[in-house]
């Protein structure tokens, strides 16, 4: 497969729709999460992102203004949060401007985005949704201990996702 | 995709019906595609067209949006790109 199928797959996609993932209640419930990340790494921007077919959609952000805010995501093509999904490996951007996937994205030719970390949101049945991460606007070093932290952060904000998750239809519990 | 309507620097794109038809063709048959949207250009109240404004392509698209299935997560990333490309395009305007 490859990394555009794995951003299009409609298993995948199902699995957003499974969980509701897109419900405007979610933002309250990562909020706390996305406000950590960014004081325990020390970053102006925090977000929980999940990587649609063609967009990237920020479920949780801290710190972020402007028009990024106010579209609430950006194009999955400029989407740094894509390239942890279709590896479901962590991404890590010492400084976007010499990185090769990133120097020429117009987040960083354009805006100031210079450093990154994100970590894969994988749901219970093995689907990449997306990414809790941290940004910010000068290059930065990331340590294991950061990439620990943002680990536990996203294990907490995956939890949070699948107890929304509703009981499959035949598998209901019927209270007496 | 058309050229003409690429924003400078940012080499987005204006999204088309046909980008929309297309998103949607991936999940589910072509016909199926073209129906999903003519459907929600008919629920907000919208002519679909091939040469839809952003305006009323938001509008179809938040409809789709509504979808609960995946239809719906393809409308989300639609109505994103076309917010995108609406406050860039805006800006850029008033920097002119």
């Amino acid at each position: 497969m490859t990394g555009d199928d794995v951003l299009r797959s409609t298993e995948r996609l199902a699995e957003i729709a499974a969980l509701d993932l897109l419900s405007p209640e979610v933002d309250a419930i990562l909020q706390e999460l996305v406000a950590r990340a960014s004081e325990r790494l020390g970053l102006p921007t925090a977000l929980v992102s999940i990587v649609l077919d063609e967009a990237q959609y920020f479920l949780a952000h801290h710190g972020l203004g402007g028009w990024q805010a106010e579209a609430r995501g950006t194009p999955v093509e400029w989407s740094f949060c894509a390239h942890a999904v279709r590896s479901g490996r962590p991404f890590v951007v010492e400084d976007a401007t010499t990185h090769p996937l990133t120097r020429d994205n117009p987040q960083v030719t354009l805006e100031d985005l210079r450093c990154y970390a994100g970590v894969p949101l994988v749901s219970a049945r093995g689907q990449v949704l997306g990414t809790l991460c941290v940004a910010g606007t000068e290059a930065h070093t990331f340590s294991d201990d950061d990439l620990a932290a943002l680990r536990a952060l996203a294990a907490e904000a995956v939890s949070r996702l699948e107890a929304r998750r509703k009981p499959a239809a035949g598998h209901q519990t019927v209270s007496s | 995709m058309t050229a003409d309507t690429r924003l400078p620097g940012y080499d987005l794109a204006r999204p088309t019906p046909a980008d929309a038809t297309a998103f949607l063709a991936r999940a589910m048959s072509a016909d199926q595609a073209v129906r999903t949207w003519l459907r929600a250009c008919r629920e907000a109240g919208v002519a679909p067209h091939a040469a839809m404004g952003v305006d009323d392509m938001l509008a179809a698209a938040r409809r789709l949006a509504a979808e609960p299935d995946v239809a719906g997560v393809i409308g989300n990333a639609l109505v994103i790109r076309l917010r995108t490309y609406r406050l860039l395009s805006q800006a850029q305007g008033a920097g002119r």
